[in-house]
């Protein structure tokens, strides 16, 4: 991850054109200017330049209020990458006066306890327990194949433990051998390297990447499409080396058991969309895997939205910013949860319980009668347990 | 500016529709302008109606207040920044498409439609819009209008003021006129529609605009014809009107353009040729593949090098990135890209690319260009570095030649990206002291104060 410094050049090559205003999801929320890249940059720009513009609240404010979700980056006719240049921005700014009482309050929880609520660690446990029968066979912090790294929305938010729930009943059924982590499972940090705290989730990547190691874990998986991308894009760099072990995403894992027959599965009568996470399909070039499944999955009807693939739109659980604005993150989800609508699907299938959450929280303001599901539920759901 | 009138503001149109932070008014000191002045406004207001825009523009008036009207901030010409301060009045609010009307064939807007998504709109009845700039994503159509965009279809299908029927407009004093409207044929009193397009903000603020739209052309062929020489395309688009045949497009693009974007997109553009023509034709099947046919055949008897006719629509798309890569791949060679739009009569433009490439060996910067070769909007694009000032004196320089050899030979200053402040010291070349003068009389008949984009196309009070 570079530092401002690194970044002074590239801010300047904005020549204003405003490109970025057709492809950014909070300026499409807001109609402003300071929503946007080209407006960031020009404050960043301002930041570094004779007009002398400090690192006030609302400065701050602004820079928080970005999703990082690089749509405009891949748009942009001087290639400019805003969404790193924000990054930096918002560690420069962590250095010269710190950060949000809520991204501190996090970062506090994270050092603490390792999570991002503040649970008690035992906590990670619960989604386990609460199902009959679940937890039979399964390991916690042994060695084995692989390692279910669950992340801490999955384990800590009750809304959410269906993700982890279905992804294992998965698991067993395919007979693979795996071990969850548990209460041992530290946040894999990624709200602070985007909120502008790379030192301390350096720290948590260490302990994450030792206790992996030291149970001879070889590949990891995960249901989050953050925590995969943390994992593959942000740890090598954050220890400067090379993790020495795989980092899969339950969308790889999945598409692989369905197309090698290992998993049996029966009719699906749904019509569905599907969204990209960010961090899983532009971020992590994961398009094809999501996709592949659901072909997989016999009665299944699937309609892309109009934004897809690499073009897909941020759910607005992006870039810290239900932390940093929930309003805004709100407008966004409610923008993409409008496309998915107007492809006359039923349910919105997604691989992230981020965007899940995001995305139900947009279908509810909008009274919209559509559904939301993680990939592994719809594949659990599918199992043929007969 | 007086705290009361902040709050008046915000009693109008609702805090969140305010913005009074520094960080929040530098984000509208600028707009797509190169190498321009920059200049933070008081307050920016984003009214939601055609009501709240008259009360503003009414406090603005008392209060001696300037208002700078915005949509996107795209244009190139500085028309959108706020040089004397006072109130950016957003219409990005006001972004309904009010109807469109499949009998009559017309849609009404509000001035903070983006033209993408009147295109989509349209596009769902089998209907056209045709004027498009090359920022149809991010453009509204209040700007557009108020600017007069072109568009690579200009050539067949004209510009914005061919498609404009009708604007209800806000005057300085908040009087509100309606005029114009669905009939085709309208002469009731003086043309104040022609008045207000292209007017740049500085007559009226435009609040509803009705439009024409034509039905999609039923099929469209595109291809690209390579050329080794300079006075070969000159001649092929030459006997192509002369033949009667008016392609939808005919753009042009020159060596170092093509080198630029095959650097970039690296998509098998001929590098050594020294110009290439990219056309298209469309209508009426039978008739597109009469007029494609013919096309071709004046390329190749004008001594094109290469002809290739895009088999499918993939084929087609790819042809046309290239055109639209132009700009994007130019942009990335040096910091700052200026792109002017001096334009002359078709049958000139041999001559204003041979003396576009001397004056980029005379002042020793660099330039490419390309454009609209079938109506004669060119765009020569300066590629320099707005902080080296000696380069810069030499750029100034080599644009006033740009605008002087372009009106020797029968041009105009501006094809489509209007004055605004870009051009407003030239403008006298042009239009002559009497013409400044009339138009000046305009402008205080209607906006006494110069209350309405005031230090745009007019260089003093």
């Amino acid at each position: 991850m570079k530092e401002m410094e690194f970044y002074q050049d590239m801010a300047q090559k904005c020549v204003r054109c405003g490109n970025c205003q057709y492809y950014c999801p909070t300026f499409t929320a807001t109609r402003m200017e300071p929503y946007v890249a080209r407006g960031r940059l020009e404050l960043i720009k301002a930041s570094m330049d004779s007009r002398r513009q400090e690192h006030s609240d609302t400065f701050l404010r602004r820079i928080n209020q970005c999703l990082l979700c690089g749509n405009c980056s891949q748009n942009c006719p001087p290639g400019i990458e805003t969404e790193k240049i924000i990054e930096a921005m918002r560690a420069e700014c962590a250095r010269t006066k710190g950060v949000s009482a809520a991204l501190a309050s996090v970062s506090n929880n994270i050092e603490k306890v390792g999570n991002i609520t503040g649970d008690a660690r035992e906590n990670r446990l619960l989604w386990l327990k609460n199902v009959e029968g679940l937890a039979t066979g399964v390991k916690i912090n042994e060695s084995a194949e692989y390692a279910y790294f669950a992340g801490c929305v999955p384990t800590l938010y009750p809304s959410a433990y269906s993700i982890p729930q279905a992804f294992l009943k998965i698991l067993k059924a395919s007979e693979l051998s795996f071990t969850i982590l548990g209460e041992e499972e530290d946040c894999c940090g990624y709200p602070l390297a985007i909120g502008g705290l790379p030192d301390k989730a350096r720290m948590v990547a260490r302990k994450n990447i030792d206790r992996l190691k030291s149970l001879g874990i070889k590949k990891v998986l995960t249901t989050c499409a953050s925590c995969y991308h943390m994992y593959s894009a942000y740890y090598p760099e954050l220890l400067g080396e090379e993790l020495g072990l795989e980092v899969i995403h339950s969308t790889q894992l999945l598409a692989e058991l369905l197309s090698a027959g290992k998993l049996k599965t029966k009719k699906v009568d749904r019509i569905v969309t599907y969204h990209d996470p960010c961090d899983l399909g532009r971020k992590s070039n994961l398009f094809a895997q999501p996709r592949s499944i659901m072909m997989n999955l016999e009665g299944l009807s699937l309609r892309e939205m109009k934004h897809n693939g690499a073009d897909a739109r941020c759910c607005g659980g992006g870039g810290n910013l239900e932390m940093s604005d929930p309003v805004l993150s709100g407008k966004v989800a409610q923008e993409r949860v409008k496309e998915a609508v107007n492809t006359g699907a039923g349910t919105i299938v997604t691989a992230c319980q981020q965007c899940k959450r995001t995305l139900q929280t947009g279908a509810r303001q909008l009274k919209a009668r559509i559904k939301v599901i993680d990939i592994c539920e719809l594949v659990q759901e599918a199992l043929d347990e007969g | 500016m007086f705290k009361e009138v902040i709050d008046e503001c915000i009693r109008i149109v609702g805090q969140e529709c305010v913005l009074t932070e520094k960080e929040d008014l530098l984000c509208y000191s600028y707009d797509a302008t190169p190498d321009s002045e920059l200049m933070l406004p008081d307050v920016v207001v984003a009214p939601n109606s055609r009501k709240e825009v008259v009360e503003i523009v009414k406090l603005a008036n008392k209060n001696n207040i300037p208002i700078y009207t915005r949509g996107g901030g795209t244009n190139l010409s500085g028309g959108t920044i706020p040089v004397q301060k006072g109130i950016v009045l957003s219409t990005l609010n006001m972004n309904k498409i009010l109807e469109i009307d499949r009998e009559n064939l017309t849609a009404t807007v509000e001035p903070g439609v983006v033209i993408q998504t009147l295109l989509d709109a349209v596009s769902e009845f089998g209907l056209l819009y045709p004027p498009d700039p090359g920022t149809v994503q991010t453009a509204t159509l209040g700007g557009s209008v108020a600017e007069c965009s072109g568009g690579l279809r200009g050539l067949k299908y004209g510009v914005t003021k061919d498609y404009v029927m009708g604007m209800e407009v806000v005057l300085a004093d908040g009087n509100v006129l309606k005029l114009g409207g669905k009939t085709v044929k309208n002469v009731t009193g003086y043309d104040l529609v022609s008045l207000f397009i292209g007017s740049e903000g500085t007559l009226a603020v435009i609040t509803e605009i009705t439009l024409k739209l034509i039905p999609i052309p039923e099929y469209r062929q595109s291809m690209m014809a390579v050329f080794m020489d300079l006075d070969k395309a000159a001649n092929t688009i030459r006997e192509i009107i002369a033949n009667k045949v008016i392609p939808a497009t005919l753009e042009i693009m020159d060596n170092v353009t093509i080198r630029t974007v095959e650097n970039y997109k690296k998509i098998g553009l001929p590098i050594d040729a020294e110009a290439i023509l990219l056309i298209e034709v469309d209508g009426v099947k039978e008739a597109a593949l009469k007029e494609g046919q013919i096309v071709q055949e004046i390329c190749k008897h004008c001594g094109a090098e290469e002809i290739r006719i895009a088999a499918n629509d993939v084929e087609r798309e790819e042809l046309w990135a290239a055109r639209r890569a132009a700009l994007p791949a130019l942009v990335r060679i040096k910091p700052t890209t200026i792109l002017e739009d001096a334009t002359v009569p078709r049958s000139r433009i041999p001559e204003m690319i041979k003396k576009l490439r001397e004056i980029s060996l005379k002042y020793d910067v660099m330039i490419g260009t390309f454009g609209h070769a079938g109506d004669g909007n060119l765009h020569p694009t300066i590629l320099t570095d707005e902080n080296d000032s000696d380069e810069m004196d030499r750029v100034h320089q080599a644009i006033d030649e740009i605008f002087a050899e372009a009106l020797k030979l029968g041009g105009t200053l501006s094809g489509e990206h209007g004055i605004g402040m870009a051009k407003a010291k030239y403008l006298e070349w042009e239009m002559g002291r009497p013409g400044i003068e009339a138009m000046r009389k305009i402008k205080e008949a209607l906006d006494p104060r110069y209350i309405l984009n005031p230090g745009k196309i007019f260089i003093n009070k």
